[in-house]
């Protein structure tokens, strides 16, 4: 069971919570069968609903329930209430609450919003805020994430407008929280991949950005080396096609060996500290090297790699196969 | 310190009891997940190589109870709706006992196989059941069942492939859909489809590098995989990351001694089954998961499991392979 | 007889906990009636057998009772005082004034406190002026709890939490060079922070990490085991004066530079687990009153479990063999196991108190200024440190200030306390104290100044429209600013007390031993011709550390002392934990839903110890 301690529990309790456990099942039972005997006779009224409602409650995860709920939903929707589509919505919002991690219950959510009749982009703009809030209590929780983007997605197509830029400050906001939030690096990924290929930004503006991006990566390796977050948003960083067409070779050779100094010196700094090289570093430098040599550019004597490989070989030896395959195909 | 072992017979014991608890609530709560745990039970027994634990025919009964007579598929419990996930643990519990056949009356099979295609959308992916849910955990389902009913075409498998190839991430890893972060149990279903497409060559050699790279990261120092970066390790992750590595041929680029650790630390030693870690309480969905991670390692003499389909190899050799030759 | 003049009492703010609003839990009404009892406790006639009289209500006096009550042993709880709580109470402005009387006429030999100065702006506190007497709550001791800390897991244990309110605290100040720096203590405050080098950041994370599991990395510790922690952080972390000043006085509340390294390191450690385990502060304090409040809740738990309370009872003499105690009124009790005393209740013609060889110097002054500057946002106390060498008198040792907002019910509205204290001693004491109340009142009129807020360079626009004011740049930009106004004291005390405890540790259990190899002066067996406290057992009174951290560490080596082991200390079974032990949700069965089985409801990896996610309950904050 995900995250339950495992206990030894007394006969005597044990036997007390079978007592209980009867009325329960048999509670939970009846509501089930008849809410399953109305569905199969047809029937879809708001009563049928309040079934669905009350059987939820106890299980949310019941997604034959769920079904059976839209259903009912689509039949009645000419004879409801305007605060209808409301209620529906402060319903999945307490299941929610309750349970962040039940991929029905979002599902729900999204089909209750994709049919809200005459949806304005008033009810997706609230949706962002509460995303906003379920992940200021979970900043991992991915179907929060996923469900953000789809946000965006409706809105930006609602409004005809790009939102990447005011994304991309959100997310800033969350990894200067926790720079170990990977969710907030991978979506930065995905945001600056499409300001460069959506955007329409000029030469200068692209360079800005490259070069800020830079400086923040290396603040955040200097704040947290041993992060793996941090250090596979560089791995994706210093290869990807953007910043090889913003920056000219010159440039981007020189953004390069920037990198790669600081990750020197944070490594040696690392070994004076404590004795032990930072493997993350070792790791990061393979990679710089070989981009390095993609970029045309000469190691010559400077190149380690062979050496890193082997280091990582000892210091890392739950992934030491992989190391003595890079070094074969070398 | 007594060596830690694997304790066979009392998992066993734990898989047999699992549906004696009638009388407990949370049985009830669980239907919805009741199909899922015979499979998840079931294959835990084969890889213990203790298939007659079930009675073959009363399992099987209890699958076609579960078909739904209005939309084809099998939902997870008798009158619950059909959907994906619990249509591909039917199809998976029928292999295992080679009992296909019973899907032949009734025109069963041409109903599953509409079924599953029908839920395939334009852009190659599916969605779980009707009400549009969207997953490569979803593909993964309709690929895996159709391969086992042999009933994969072109038409099915191309915008599929393609859909998968939109959810490889910066860092090799694979996420739910176009854009969402990686997570190791989308790399499974991922690749898995891939594998089973007969199509991991549409990853460049270096691509699936870094997927193994993005894998062999999950380990954490006490031997222990979590799923995604900055987690806490979870037994389960013992096969989504395992397999994923085994379907690219990386299967070693982790240390099998500190995960073999930690799996077997995640036994209840009174009751039997693995739980998600240490001193946890234990469950079937964790327990196949560690069992089938330590036969992909090659402990203890296990049944040898497939990291494609989670089946025992004995069973999953007689799938016809993709694309069809010479029907 | 309690005395009318005093702030009123938790029972007395809540009369029926059957009522009273907030989340606790109901459980509260079926194990924790509402004492009523001890407003009035008085039983005319004083028990004739006991098994542990206790005397004196301070903190370790406190929870000792009610570790014993609960425990099953029977006691008696006296206070020759005609209040709770003794040299942890919270008290009224006219109480103080008799406080020092008191002190002015102690004829004990062993009195604890001396050198009493009392103001009191008589203009402004009293009947018919702006505030009265029982407006303010003043500690003697003054406190704030760790939110980890093994004081608030006993409150939480013994439910005693649910007496007393808590309250955030998470400002610290750091006072350097003429102003308040606030801390960098977070990865986010590291990260973001603009000023710090790369390189310092990158130091100051190393060290944040290290500390969490220090003892785990002794090659990095070791070789400076007896070194100062100011030389480890310098030399080894490589950081620079204002981070380790910040670290070792403001997050670590060490008294000057020489701390050794082991014991600051955990100082230090104790601050961050702190941090996030109830929401984004490291400390709480009880509201209403400090360690007057926590004190009073345990003696309230100890009436529950059957401690018998009498206040002004004073103890005359004890004869060992008899073992029959006799009051000061003419009352007397059979005490079969032991008598534990507090030096302030030691009666005359006492030879066993311990010495009492180290000083705190205090200072409490009440000032109108609601100080909210100094204060996070929804929260109304702050600590300020002054590290050695920050003030005029060029001190050498810190001078901690805690600063209590009207926010905290202890004093009126627009009024704040401000606790002062030093390990310094005699006349440099004094001069240290009166810089730093210089110190603050400059600080305070500068930040709270209207033209001040005014300017732009100060309010600053965040990215999403916010006005950020900017407390350093208050403090550098206005270092010239002379005030005009001035900080109106209503009331200044200061006083030195003493203690058996050296400064910034905890309490010594060699304190309590009671065997002639020892072979003190003092020692509890010793038998001294005509001393009027043979056989008593002394606790210490309250060091000069701030936290509660040395509380259930005394009460914990008195209790074996009585009870033999400390296994069962605060071992209470409350009848109906069988509710909460009553396995719930889906954690009996063997299943598991596939949603959350494909993701991961695991929870992240936290930086630093092995998180034990006990459980704490309710905390009304």
């Amino acid at each position: 069971m995900h995250g339950i301690k495992r206990q030894q529990y007394s006969r005597e309790i044990l036997k007390q919570k079978r007592i209980q456990d009867q009325q329960k099942i048999k509670t939970y039972k009846d509501l089930t069968h008849s809410a399953l005997d109305t569905r199969d006779k047809g029937i879809f009224t708001t009563d049928a609903l309040q079934l669905t409602s009350k059987i939820l409650e106890l299980n949310p995860e019941f997604n034959t329930i769920w079904n059976y709920r839209r259903d009912i939903i689509l039949t009645v929707t000419n004879d409801v209430k305007p605060d209808f589509w409301e209620n529906e919505l402060q319903f999945t919002m307490e299941k929610l609450k309750r349970f962040p991690k039940v991929y029905w219950i979002w599902n729900h959510r999204i089909w209750v919003l994709d049919n809200y009749p005459n949806a304005t982009d008033k009810i997706w703009l609230r949706e962002l805020f509460v995303v906003d809030k379920l992940l200021s209590m979970d900043a991992r929780n991915y179907h929060g994430w996923h469900y953000r983007r789809l946000i965006v997605k409706k809105l930006e197509s609602i409004n005809g407008k790009l939102m990447d830029k005011e994304e991309l400050k959100y997310v800033t906001t969350i990894i200067n929280k926790n720079i170990s939030n990977y969710s907030a690096w991978h979506q930065r990924v995905q945001l600056i991949t499409n300001i460069f290929n959506k955007h329409e930004l000029n030469k200068k503006e692209m360079k800005d950005m490259v070069l800020s991006e830079i400086s923040y990566i290396t603040n955040a390796i200097y704040t947290d080396a041993d992060d793996q977050s941090v250090w596979f948003y560089t791995n994706w960083f210093i290869a990807n096609d953007i910043v090889r067409l913003v920056l000219t070779n010159d440039e981007y050779i020189k953004m390069l060996k920037d990198i790669k100094d600081n990750v020197i010196l944070i490594n040696n700094d690392d070994v004076e500290f404590s004795g032990k090289e930072n493997n993350w570093c070792l790791k990061i430098l393979i990679v710089i090297e070989k981009t390095l040599k993609e970029a045309g550019y000469e190691l010559d004597k400077d190149e380690h790699t062979e050496e890193y490989l082997k280091k990582l070989i000892d210091n890392d030896p739950q992934r030491r196969n992989r190391y003595i395959y890079l070094s074969t195909k070398q | 310190m007594t060596e830690l072992t694997l304790l066979r017979d009392k998992h066993i014991k734990y898989i047999e009891s699992l549906d004696n608890k009638k009388d407990d609530y949370e049985y009830w709560l669980s239907e919805h997940l009741r199909l899922n745990g015979v499979y998840w039970g079931l294959t835990a027994l084969c890889i213990m190589d203790s298939k007659d634990t079930f009675k073959k025919d009363e399992v099987i009964e209890f699958v076609m109870s579960c078909w739904d007579l209005k939309r084809g598929g099998f939902g997870p419990f008798p009158r619950h709706d059909s959907h994906l996930l619990t249509t591909l643990s039917a199809v998976q519990i029928l292999a295992t006992y080679d009992s296909l056949s019973v899907l032949e009356k009734d025109d069963k099979l041409e109903l599953c196989v509409q079924f599953i295609v029908g839920n395939q959308l334009p852009d190659g992916s599916f969605q779980g059941d009707r009400f549009g849910e969207v997953d490569t955990r979803f593909v993964y389902t309709a690929l895996n069942a159709l391969s086992i009913l042999g009933k994969l075409t072109p038409e099915v498998v191309d915008p599929a492939v393609q859909y998968i190839l939109k959810c490889y991430n910066f860092d090799g890893g694979f996420g739910l859909f176009p854009g969402a972060e990686s997570h190791a149990a989308q790399a499974f279903t991922c690749l898995g489809a891939l594998k089973i497409a007969n199509r991991l060559d549409a990853l460049t050699a270096s691509q699936i590098e870094e997927t193994g790279w993005w894998l062999s990261e999950r380990q954490l120092p006490d031997g222990g995989l979590n799923g995604r970066p900055s987690k806490l390790p979870d037994v389960c992750y013992s096969w989504w990351v395992l397999s994923s590595l085994a379907i690219i041929g990386k299967l070693d680029w982790i240390d099998y001694e500190g995960l073999k650790e930690f799996i077997l630390e995640a036994q209840d030693d009174v009751k039997g089954g693995i739980s998600d870690r240490p001193n946890n309480e234990v469950d079937v969905y964790h327990t196949i998961f560690g069992l089938a991670g330590l036969s992909l390692m090659g402990f203890y003499d296990l049944i040898p499991i497939d990291p494609t389909y989670c089946m025992p190899t004995s069973v999953t050799a007689t799938f016809k392979k993709y694309p069809y030759i010479g029907k | 007889m309690l005395s009318p003049e005093r702030r009123t009492s938790m029972a007395e703010r809540r009369p029926s906990f059957a009522n009273f609003s907030g989340n606790s839990n109901h459980i509260d009404t079926l194990m924790v009636p509402h004492l009523a009892g001890i407003e009035d406790p008085l039983p005319e006639t004083t028990p004739e057998k006991v098994d542990v009289l206790i005397a004196g209500t301070g903190l370790v006096e406190s929870v000792l009772a009610a570790a014993l009550a609960w425990q099953g042993s029977n006691v008696l709880h006296v206070d020759s005082n005609d209040y709770y709580g003794d040299s942890a109470a919270t008290l009224t402005v006219d109480q103080i004034k008799n406080w020092v009387n008191r002190i002015h006429n102690s004829k004990n030999e062993s009195e604890p406190y001396k050198n009493a100065k009392l103001y009191i702006s008589s203009s402004n506190i009293g009947p018919d002026c702006k505030y009265a007497s029982r407006d303010f709550g003043i500690d003697l001791s003054p406190k704030i709890l760790f939110a980890k800390s093994d004081l608030l897991s006993i409150l939480v244990k013994s439910r005693v939490h649910q007496y007393l309110e808590f309250q955030s605290l998470s400002t610290f100040h750091t006072y350097e060079n003429d102003s308040f720096e606030k801390l960098t203590n977070t990865k986010q405050d590291i990260f973001t922070d603009q000023n710090l080098t790369l390189m310092t950041k990158r130091n100051l994370m190393k060290f944040l990490k290290f500390v969490l599991n220090w003892e785990k990395m002794p090659e990095i510790w070791q070789p400076y085991a007896d070194k100062s922690i100011t030389d480890f952080l310098f030399n080894k972390f490589k950081l620079e004066k204002p981070q380790v000043f910040e670290l070792v006085f403001s997050i670590g509340l060490c008294s000057n530079m020489d701390t050794k390294v082991p014991l600051a390191l955990n100082r230090i450690r104790r601050y961050l687990v702190s941090y996030d385990v109830y929401g984004p502060f490291p400390v709480l304090y009880s509201k209403y009153g400090g360690a007057g409040e926590v004190s009073q809740g345990f003696c309230r738990s100890a009436a529950v479990a059957g401690a018998t309370y009498k206040l002004n009872e004073k103890l005359y003499s004890y004869n060992p063999t008899t073992q029959v105690a006799t009051f000061t009124d003419g009352s007397k009790v059979t005490v079969t196991e032991k008598i534990i005393m507090s030096p302030t209740q030691a009666p005359e013609g006492n030879k066993h108190v311990p010495e009492q060889k180290y000083e705190v110097n205090r200072m409490v002054c009440l000032v109108e200024k609601d100080c909210k500057e100094w204060f996070s946002e929804d929260e109304s106390a702050a600590v300020v440190v002054f590290p050695p060498g920050s003030l005029k008198s060029g001190n050498k040792h810190v001078v901690q200030t805690l600063i209590m907002g009207s926010g905290s019910e202890c004093c009126p509205q627009g009024t704040s306390i401000w606790y002062l204290s030093t390990t310094e001693s005699g006349v440099r004491a004094e001069m240290d104290l009166d810089a730093a109340l210089e110190a603050l009142e400059i600080s305070i009129i500068r930040e709270s100044s209207e033209e001040i807020t005014n300017d732009n360079d100060i309010v600053q626009i965040s990215d999403d429209g916010r006005p950020i004011i900017n407390s350093v740049r208050l403090g550098q930009s206005f270092k010239e600013y002379v005030p005009r106004e001035s900080v109106q004291h209503l009331m200044k005390l200061s006083y030195t007390q003493l203690t058996s405890t050296p400064p910034f540790d905890v309490v010594n259990p060699a304190l309590f031993d009671n065997d002639e190899l020892n072979n003190r002066a003092n020692s509890v067996n010793k038998f001294i011709p005509n001393a009027s406290d043979n056989g008593i057992i002394y606790t210490a009174m309250p060091s000069s550390e701030i936290s509660y951290d040395e509380v259930v560490t005394a009460a914990k080596v008195l209790y074996e002392k009585i009870v033999g082991s400390d296994d069962d200390f605060f071992d209470v079974d409350f009848e109906d934990d069988d509710n909460d032990a009553m396995p719930t949700g889906a954690s009996v069965n063997g299943v598991i839903n596939y949603e959350n089985a494909i993701e991961d409801d695991e929870e992240d990896i936290q930086m630093g110890e092995d998180d034990s996610n006990e459980f704490v309950g309710e905390m009304e904050i």
